[in-house]
């Protein structure tokens, strides 16, 4: 591939739309040459022009505090834990696909929540802070809760943590401080409990965020 | 143009103090960033924040999705700012590609049924509640782009968008349109040599 063929490849490889051989060989010569390197990030910048065009959105009051939060939490507060019991075959289908990084204690980290169709949502965590926001969950009957829950190898089961209920969105909303620490190996589930909250969980799992 | 780039939001005192500040460049907050300044990641919020969500909303056609991806990437930005390389691209092209990629991630993930409902709500970001009180410059800036990007033909405009906002391969656009390769290829070349030279250098 001549220069001037990969200078024309430049705007899409920018765009992230090479693909196949093309790509791989547009990498390939991207790595030893200056000139290309700089016309891609000339391509990178121009192509923000799409996004910059847009008319802004004001972000909804309250996303900064809760990221700011998040990030930089605040003194920590207790939490209520409940008795911890065996969780079975939940905890054990989500500690056999857990990978064991390694991650900084004091970093923040983004999980995602699944679980039926419509349920999409992430959890933000820092060592003993979590935030978390979450659609798609069924309304409350009178009487219930949403519950969060702390799954940590090798405990007994999972540690019961704040309950929620849905703002008028529809959307679980919240933060929480653990009282246990946080680590990469940790998943995070939601079920529905009686008002107050459950000593354990009473299945199903409506959400799971899993590392 | 102004050095700090769009989605300033502050008095026009502030903005003359903060002109003159090298520590508020963008590529001298993501250094802030780095080591921990919470402070720094809010300003780089506070410029960022608007055309972030509006980008994440018109990939996704969701304002709460949007918002999700948001928080996800400035928590990012939090973790990973030390390791913004500047040989790659600007702060901006940085970090509206991670907008522009977890969109289009959660877009994938989507089922057929639940991506043409959302698009029946429109192309605007669902909840656009309360406008965006930019600083005047930045709005010249926004409009000088969109001019650039309205003047494009529209079989150019076409080819970039649907690389850019949904994430399309060169033989993906190709077989959407039904266009021969080379076409795509070559309306994208000269899209993106028009918007290059709308944009001349780099704001780091």
């Amino acid at each position: 591939m001549n220069p001037q063929d990969l200078e024309a490849l430049a705007p899409l490889y920018a765009l992230e739309a090479l693909d196949g051989e093309e790509l791989e060989r547009f990498q390939k010569a991207l790595q030893g040459s200056e000139s290309l390197q700089a016309l891609v990030r000339e391509y990178r910048h121009a192509a923000t022009a799409l996004p910059r065009s847009l008319d802004p959105v004001e972000p909804t009051p309250g996303l900064k505090s809760r990221l700011l939060e998040t990030v930089a939490p605040p003194a920590e507060r207790s939490a209520p834990v409940f008795t911890r019991t065996f969780w079975g075959l939940a905890a054990v289908a989500v500690f056999s696909i857990i990978g064991y990084s390694l991650l900084h204690p004091t970093e923040c980290h983004g999980l995602v929540f699944q679980g039926g169709p419509e349920v999409t949502g992430d959890l933000l965590w820092t060592k003993r802070h979590v935030t978390l926001r979450v659609r798609g969950l069924p309304p409350l009957p009178p009487g219930k809760v949403y519950q969060l829950w702390h799954i940590m190898p090798g405990m007994p089961g999972p540690v019961g943590q704040k309950t929620f209920v849905l703002d008028a969105s529809g959307i679980l909303v919240g933060s929480d401080s653990m009282k246990d620490a946080i680590t990469a190996q940790c998943s995070f589930a939601i079920t529905m409990e009686p008002l107050g909250g459950s000593p354990s969980p009473t299945l199903p799992i409506y959400a799971l965020a899993r590392n | 143009m102004n050095p700090l780039g769009w989605g300033l939001r502050r008095s026009e005192s502030q903005e003359d103090s903060v002109l003159n500040d090298p520590k508020s460049s963008d590529q001298a907050l993501l250094e802030r960033v780095a080591g921990r300044d919470s402070q720094a990641l809010a300003d780089l919020y506070d410029r960022y924040a608007p055309v972030a969500l509006a980008l994440a909303g018109r990939i996704l056609g969701d304002r709460s999705e949007a918002e999700d991806v948001l928080q996800v990437v400035f928590t990012r930005v939090w973790t990973s700012a030390g390791r913004y390389d500047s040989a790659k691209g600007s702060p901006a092209s940085w970090l509206l590609s991670w907008v522009r990629n977890g969109a289009i991630d959660r877009l994938r993930r989507r089922d057929a049924l639940q991506r043409a409902s959302l698009r029946a709500m429109g192309e605007a970001p669902a909840g656009h509640d309360g406008g965006h009180a930019d600083h005047d410059g930045a709005a010249e800036e926004r409009e000088r782009l969109k001019q650039a990007v309205d003047s494009l033909p529209a079989d150019q405009r076409q080819v970039i968008e649907l690389a850019y906002f949904e994430g399309l391969s060169q033989t993906q656009i190709a077989q959407r349109l039904g266009e021969p390769l080379g076409t795509v290829k070559t309306r994208v070349r000269l899209g993106m040599n028009k918007l290059r030279q709308a944009l001349p250098g780099e704001a780091h």
